[in-house]
């Protein structure tokens, strides 16, 4: 029996060895992927686990560039026209005419035309797919498609936003040749959407993409194959300081450039692969199990939405083959006032709150650099969205400059207390204690959930010191550690029953979700305005903002609702996590690693598995 | 017990008053039973890790968090948290042991020590509540069920069966993913789910033995109760082994609030699993970082092994107390 | 004897409609749940939100979704998963199962022989310096919090030495060249459990028939057994997907390990302390006051009677199998029922919980049965 085990282990060594090497990168994943059938993982399935290779395979009319994130074409030949006004059977419409590439083709051969376009987008809006169908073809926004030539088609909107281009145009592509039969066959059953979902696994579906996925071996491992006669093979993505972009694709002789002219320094280069025979996604379901992978050399990268922690990061580090990278993650975690209740409804309050939040010493040494301090909505790494102008209430001063700062703010404001807070020479010499509000009544105690250490340690540690800051000067805020469910239950389900919460949002590029927080209509049952924030200049300006198909003038806007929010401070922003990434230096090459959001973001939308190289084996 | 007292005040000048008889005979019973347990080795064992556990928890914690370790505390006016005591003078967290920190500190910079003394105490709650919970209901269950029979009896049997349907750990991973469980409400929950489980049919069992021995049978006819036979007859029989379940339970009781806690499931501020689990989401027990942070996992887990095994050991201990037929000869 | 299994199958079924009912009320009435997961996915327009909520079904009235979910149990319908969807909780247990049912039945059988022999010795060597020592042992291993052996287990074996693959179930270089589908060797690999097992009972009956000679039963169990084994790894080792059985066998030797190290010792106390209770016994006297060895009266007279207890015992962990170990299944990357239930709590996903849940519990009340009609054959005190 040993023998035979014995044997086998040297024959699985073997072909283990024998397939490293051979253009092939190994990624880890820390958990499974439930489906690989688009209209289920643009729908309910719309887990991070299931892009990362599902997106592998398909296209859209634009998408955004990589690392500066500006709207570019992908499938679609130039920009869109400007949208026209026109009257159909009453309705008032705007409607704008996008030229496609010629010669782009499927990996089974078949060209890709306006066919596969009109199919993909009237497929899920007939349907009324759930889920991200739904959010990027907006029944508010889209109207309809029509095919005018092979090449052509004109898309027809209820009302210019900048849904239509971050939605509508942006909406995922599949070929029709091979969808239209299963779309035949559920139209015929009960519930079409849910056959077209069901519908799988898919492997043999043809791929718009550098890569197809023909390989699932569920809960263990997915193999991505290259695209031998890839259309974009060879693109060179040039991207100038001036923020001009040059996209040269050699197989369909194009060279264009968008946002200005092709001259002066080149911030980066990129040449489309692929360049490895295939990805293998391993799935392993801890991140335990995953760095011992990486440290063995089974694995070249972890892709993971959250990134590392520090200690698997002291481990790595043993490792002279393995690299760390960091960067800011694309979300942030905050905490939100209910305006409905008092003294949360009077902006002194909140200001003094938000003075008294000393990122910097709670990021760099309470949470000892494990937290990156945030203070605004829109992160400084979101380079085109971010308003640098933005100076958030006590920036640069120490915790005791904020103390008086606070105190000035809310005695300025008309607020006393039974006992002031002294300081002197730069020390709190007394703690504060029952404030009174200027209406001369005892502020009662102010809870503040946040969830326990279980769920996350850094806003369970956050909560304390801000309860504890709040103290000192004699705001009686209570900071309550409790489960996410009970958070999110009192905040959505009961009708916004919080005094003050601590959350954190992931958020995208395009920020719409500025609107989307903050707006007065949202400020309903199960809305996202949860401060319940009723600002008509606001709403003005974030209309404005949204409404905006011209992306520097939607800047503009943007600017503006962003420094309206870090004036009246619905929410203090309060830190974002690094993402902590490894991967091994003698497995992979990566194209960039300097990235918002880190590497991984690279795979879930942007180009990075077409760039992505893997180091020969050979020694 | 009201003829007893009244007794008591009558004679208690002339005779021996029946109730200072009774606490007598218990006395006399209780070292009979210490004898035969101290001579258990393994129950031995068992009592002093508990006794230790307790004297550091409830003892030396409160003493050193109020004094050593208060400089290091949050805010300096009260006595040292080890939830929220960070160590600023430390450049690195976790850090080894030191003066300071006999047994370093975790990723956030705070006691290991103090984490696992301010723990003890919740610890042996938890335990000892879910025990109680479960030995009140259970030999309460087995005695009615096993005295009356019938409907009473089916009903109680099938309930148990009911219960003992549902896998124990995974079961409670259900109930605190969906509800916020602190120490008192798994307490609660562990109590009433062994409580109506399988317990109930063991002690039935062994009040059915008691049931129809012949001095139940003339407590009945000389016109007792049926509660009095119940509280004063077959619960004092079937107490002993109540008693060793109890010690089984609270060996269950602390791992399962482990495991829960392991997985981040518990909405509780400090536990030895969250201890853990601490360690473990932040990555240090991977690889090599198992031998090079050993402080951060090995004392939480070690606590765990000792405490479980020694009420258990003291379970043992009792076993042959409760059963003389295992005695040596 | 029918009588008392139609009974106790009628009583089951009751019970079974009854623990539907608490599982499904239960994970209802719960706070948070997938409306709450949604609600903080600022992707989602409220539209697209409530669309998502219509395809789940979780727009109709409880008690509706209630008798809508007993009906479907029936015809093994346990509804459609969330976190799958829109995959049936059915497909994904179905292909769980198998992956779970194998590691821990090996693991069980192992444990509870490992047990049962040292529980045996234990017994007899009472009161000497080993019976402590092993006791000790024991409640160590019974103790020792699971997540923490794992983990020194997989970095001793896995890492430091390198000799057992670190995770998951399976190689994925060498599936990678394969089409084949890891649940059909699953499969494979349950049903030639499967049949050795039969081969073992088969031999066992047949050495009971042909000779009354202990030491003859014996031989031609063994001999049978072996012969059985035999076959089985060479077909394995001559069939094309041999290398892909033995590949998870392979990986199995880790997780199995330390479910043996955990468990044996629950079989070997209660072994312990029935064996003891045994001892006492007069025949037990009887038969060491007519000399016979005592390895003769221990295995044949003692060990057999005492094992009663400890049949439950495994009958009961048998049916709890299909349960899975939550902490083995996550650490050791091994997507089974426990990391199904794990991962469905975690993602709010009440079917796919449920559905586990309520599998589980019919795997159980089928253990409560066999135990049943086990004792009825077995002990000949009960009669019905």
């Amino acid at each position: 029996m040993r023998k035979v085990s014995m044997l086998v282990l040297v024959v699985v060594v073997a072909l283990g060895v024998l397939t490293l090497g051979a253009g092939v990168v190994n990624y880890a994943m820390l958990s499974g992927v439930t489906t690989l059938n688009i209209w289920s993982m643009l729908g309910p399935n719309a887990t991070a686990w299931n892009f990362y290779p599902g997106l592998v395979k398909y296209g859209s009319l634009y998408g955004q560039s990589d690392l500066t994130y500006q709207v570019v074409p992908n499938l679609a030949d130039g920009f869109w026209t400007p949208l026209k006004k026109v009257t159909e059977n009453g309705k008032t419409l705007y409607v704008t005419t996008v030229k496609l590439l010629k010669g782009v083709k499927w990996s089974d051969g078949t060209p890709f035309t306006a066919d596969d376009v009109v199919f993909s987008y009237e497929v899920p809006f007939k349907l009324g797919m759930p889920g991200n169908w739904k959010s990027a073809l907006d029944p508010t926004v889209f109207d309809k498609i029509v095919k005018v030539d092979n090449y052509t088609v004109k898309i027809y909107i209820h009302k210019p936003s900048g849904k239509f281009i971050f939605g509508v145009l942006m909406s995922t592509i599949v070929q029709k040749k091979y969808w239209e039969p299963i779309y035949e066959k559920a139209l015929k059953t009960k519930d079409p959407s849910k056959y077209m979902m069901s519908y799988g696994p898919v492997l043999n579906e043809p791929s718009i993409g550098a890569f197809t996925l023909p390989k699932w071996q569920k809960g263990a491992f997915l193999e991505a194959k290259a695209v031998p006669n890839y259309t974009f093979k060879g693109q060179e993505e040039i991207e100038y300081a001036n923020g001009a972009i040059r996209y040269v694709i050699p197989k369909l002789n194009k060279d264009d450039t968008y946002y200005g002219k092709a001259e002066g320094k080149i911030d980066h280069k990129f040449v489309t692969g692929p360049y490895v025979d295939s990805i293998v996604y391993k799935i392993y379901q801890n991140q335990s199990a995953a760095v011992s992978a990486l440290l063995k050399g089974t694995v070249g990268f972890i892709l993971n939405p959250n990134g590392m922690q520090k200690g698997f990061v002291a481990q790595l580090k043993t490792n002279p083959n393995i690299k760390i990278v960091s960067n800011p993650s694309l979300g942030f975690r905050y905490i939100a006032f209910n305006m409905r209740r008092y003294p949360m409804s009077d902006r002194a309050f909140r200001v003094a709150v938000a003075y008294l939040v000393d990122r910097n010493m709670l990021c760099n040494k309470i949470l000892q650099g494990v937290a990156i301090p945030l203070s605004t909505v829109v992160p400084p790494g979101n380079k085109f969205w971010y308003d640098p102008n933005i100076k958030p209430y006590g920036a640069g001063m120490t915790t005791i400059q904020r103390y008086e700062a606070a105190i000035k703010v809310l005695k300025d404001a008309g607020y006393t207390w039974l006992v002031p807070p002294k300081i002197k020479n730069g020390h709190l010499v007394q703690r504060g204690m029952g404030l009174i509000a200027p209406d001369g009544k005892l502020i009662k105690q102010i809870k503040m959930m946040a969830p326990s250490a279980g769920y996350d340690p850094m806003r369970a540690t956050a909560a304390l010191w801000i309860e504890k800051w709040a103290n000192d000067i004699g705001i009686p805020i209570v900071a309550d550690l409790t489960s996410f469910n009970n958070i999110v239950s009192a905040v959505w389900s009961e009708n916004f029953n919080f005094d003050i919460y601590m959350l954190g949002w992931g958020i995208t590029i395009y920020p719409d979700y500025i609107r989307d927080f903050f707006y007065s209509k949202n400020a309903g049952p199960g809305g996202f305005n949860t401060p319940g924030y009723d600002n008509p200049e606001f709403d003005k300006v974030a209309d404005e903002f949204v409404d905006q198909t011209n992306m520097d003038k939607a800047r503009e806007y943007a600017f503006k609702a962003e420094e309206i929010l870090n004036k009246d401070v619905p929410y203090v922003v309060l830190f974002t996590s690094p993402m902590l990434e490894a991967y091994r230096t003698d497995k992979i090459e990566f194209a960039y690693t300097k990235a918002l959001d880190g590497i991984q973001s690279g795979y879930s939308g942007y180009g990075e598995t077409s760039l992505v190289k893997a180091v020969e084996y050979a020694k | 017990m009201a003829n007893t007292t009244e007794g008591m005040t009558a004679s208690s000048e002339i005779f021996e008053s029946p109730f200072k008889i009774k606490v007598k005979l218990m006395w006399r019973a209780f070292k009979e039973n210490w004898r035969i347990f101290s001579e258990s080795k393994i129950g031995m064992l068992g009592l002093w890790i508990v006794i230790i556990f307790a004297v550091a928890g409830f003892v030396v914690y409160p003493i050193l968090a109020s004094t050593i370790w208060k400089s290091t505390s949050l805010n300096a006016m009260v006595s040292y948290n080890p939830v929220t005591g960070y160590d600023f003078t430390i450049a690195n967290n976790p850090a080894p042991p030191s003066l300071a920190h006999l047994l370093g500190t975790d990723p956030l910079g705070r006691d290991i020590l103090a984490q696992l003394l301010y723990s003890t105490p919740r610890e042996f709650a938890l335990g000892i509540i879910a025990a109680l919970i479960t030995v009140f209901l259970g030999t309460l269950i087995g005695t009615v069920s096993a005295f009356y029979g019938g409907v009473v009896d089916t009903f109680f049997m099938r309930l148990a069966d009911l219960v003992l349907l549902f896998p124990f750990i995974p079961f409670l991973i259900v109930i605190s993913g969906m509800m916020q469980v602190n120490l008192l409400t798994l307490a609660l929950i562990i109590g009433l789910l062994s409580g109506f489980g399988g317990i109930t049919i063991i002690l039935r069992s062994q009040a059915m033995i008691v049931k129809v021995k012949p001095f139940i049978e003339s407590a009945k006819v000389s016109g007792a109760s049926d509660p009095y036979i119940i509280v004063n007859h077959i619960i004092p029989n079937i107490m002993p082994l109540s008693f060793l379940y109890m010690m089984f339970n609270v060996t269950g009781a602390i791992f399962s609030e482990a495991v829960l806690s392991f997985f981040g499931l518990l909405n509780i501020r400090m536990s030895w699993g969250l201890m853990i689990y601490t360690a473990d989401t932040a990555g240090y027990i991977v690889g090599t970082n198992i031998g090079t942070y050993w402080w951060l996992w090995l004392p939480p887990g070690m606590a765990i092994t000792l405490i479980c095994g020694a009420f258990y050991f003291i379970g043992r201990g009792l076993d042959e107390v409760v059963n003389p037929r295992l005695r040596r000869r | 004897m029918i009588k008392y299994i139609g009974n106790r199958l009628a009583q089951i079924l009751i019970l079974l409609v009854i623990y539907v009912a608490v599982v499904f009320f239960l994970l209802h009435s719960m706070p948070g749940g997938i409306e709450a997961v949604l609600a903080t996915n600022p992707n989602l327009t409220p539209a697209a939100r409530e669309s998502i909520l219509k395809a789940f079904g979780l727009t109709q009235p409880l008690p509706v979704q209630f008798v809508l979910y007993l009906k479907n149990i029936f015809t093994f319908n346990l509804g459609i998963s969330y976190s799958f969807y829109p995959t049936p909780v059915w497909t994904i247990i179905a292909r769980r199962l198998p992956r779970t049912i194998l590691l821990f039945t090996t693991a069980t059988l192992i444990a509870f022989f490992v047990g049962f022999a040292s529980g045996k010795s234990l017994a007899w060597k009472r009161g000497k310096t080993s019976e402590y020592v092993s006791t000790v042992v024991g409640v160590i291993a019974y103790t020792v919090f699971t997540p923490l052996l794992i983990f020194t287990l997989i970095w001793f074996f896995g890492s430091y030495l390198g000799i057992f693959p670190l995770n998951q179930f399976l190689n994925p270089d060498l599936w990678i060249r394969t089409n084949l589908n890891a649940q059909t060797i699953f499969l494979y690999l349950l049903l030639t459990i499967s049949l050795i097992g039969l081969a073992m009972l088969a031999s066992f009956a047949i050495a009971q028939k042909v000779s009354h000679r202990v030491k003859t039963r014996k031989i031609i169990f063994y001999i049978s057994t072996a012969i059985a084994i035999a076959l089985a790894v060479f077909w394995w080792a001559v069939s094309p997907v041999g290398i892909y059985g033995f590949d998870i066998l392979w990986h199995m030797i880790l997780p199995v390990m330390a479910v043996t190290i955990i468990s044996y010792a629950g079989t070997m106390l209660v072994m312990r302390d029935s064996m003891l209770e045994t001892i006492k016994e007069d025949f037990i006297t009887t038969a060491r006051a007519k000399g016979l060895p005592d390895k003769v009266v221990r295995d044949k007279h003692a060990a057999r009677t005492a094992m009663l207890p400890v049949i439950t015992n495994f009958v009961l962990s048998m049916g709890f199998v299909v349960s899975g170990g939550v902490i083995t299944e996550t650490l050791f990357s091994w997507p089974g029922m426990g990391m199904t239930l794990l991962d469905s709590v975690l993602a709010k996903d009440y079917p796919l919980a449920s559905g586990a849940l309520i599998f589980t519990g019919i795997f159980v009340l089928f253990a409560h049965l066999v135990i049943d009609i086990v004792y009825a054959f077995l002990d000949p005190r009960i009669r019905y």
